[in-house]
């Protein structure tokens, strides 16, 4: 992980054809099998996949031990089928602006290379606007931080 | 996910987005600096640095004191730590939703 980032990025080898994992991605019955995280369920989830269509993923159960419950929703913005889907993240109810998923497919030896990232930067503006310059510069000044209090 | 130990990410994510802003951090993060100070290698007027300072100061990343006519400015780690907390938090998020997402793929026949 690289914390000097506004994004982060996760990488992953499914054994699985494109396909499939694009329809796990866009398909409400499948959707609701993988995205809750923990010991958590999807009672619902909805998906109107075209560039400017709605997805909605509602979470329910157990975080950490602790009862939880939360739904992400979000907009298409790009749609590749079996290549790329880009969409806004928001929790409802939280005020805060929308952050962007992107999630890349591509065809590698024995399936399926799975590439999420995901962005602080909702606008395609400000993402350009943050592209350079950020890593290292909150990474150092947290690791910093760090060799000081060890000091003290 | 999103709030952090009542740090807004929002307010921290938008002022470390300006190079100049983070250059004001990392002055700030060895030792405490005066307002003058941090303008000189900016070439920036004080009212200019102020107005970074602000901007700084309301996503809590840095401390002002006042010290007679002087300005003191540090940093606040802690704000850094709660933007490094929402990163690691979707990190594993991710992580184990690509786990359950390839359990399930790799179960199912083709």
């Amino acid at each position: 992980m690289k914390p000097a980032d506004t994004r982060l990025c996760v990488k992953k080898l499914i054994k699985a054809k494109r396909d499939r994992v694009f329809a796990a991605w866009t398909t409400p019955d499948l959707m609701k099998q993988w995205y809750a995280p923990d010991e958590m369920t999807v009672p619902t989830a909805s998906c109107d996949l075209r560039v400017g269509g709605k997805y909605r993923v509602e979470m329910m159960g157990r975080l950490m031990g602790e009862q939880a419950s939360g739904t992400v929703t979000g907009k298409y913005i790009k749609i590749i089928p079996g290549e790329l889907l880009v969409f806004t993240w928001r929790w409802e109810g939280d005020p805060s602006p929308e952050t962007v998923v992107t999630v890349e497919l591509a065809e590698a030896s024995g399936g399926t290379e799975v590439t999420v990232t995901h962005d602080r930067f909702s606008s395609a503006n400000a993402r350009n606007k943050h592209e350079y310059g950020w890593t290292g510069c909150l990474e150092n000044l947290a690791s910093y931080w760090r060799q000081n209090e060890q000091r003290q | 996910m999103v709030e952090s130990a009542g740090y807004s990410l929002d307010l921290i994510f938008q002022a470390l987005s300006d190079p100049t802003r983070r250059a004001i951090l990392k002055n700030v993060s060895s030792r405490e600096r005066t307002v003058t100070e941090l303008a000189k290698p900016f070439r920036m007027s004080l009212a200019a640095v102020s107005k970074h300072l602000k901007i700084l100061d309301r996503a809590r990343l840095i401390h002002r004191t006042r010290c007679g006519s002087f300005y003191y400015v540090r940093l606040n780690p802690e704000a850094l730590m709660s933007a490094e907390q929402w990163l690691a938090r979707y990190q594993k998020f991710w992580q184990t939703r690509l786990d359950s997402l390839s359990r399930l793929l790799e179960k199912e026949p083709e």
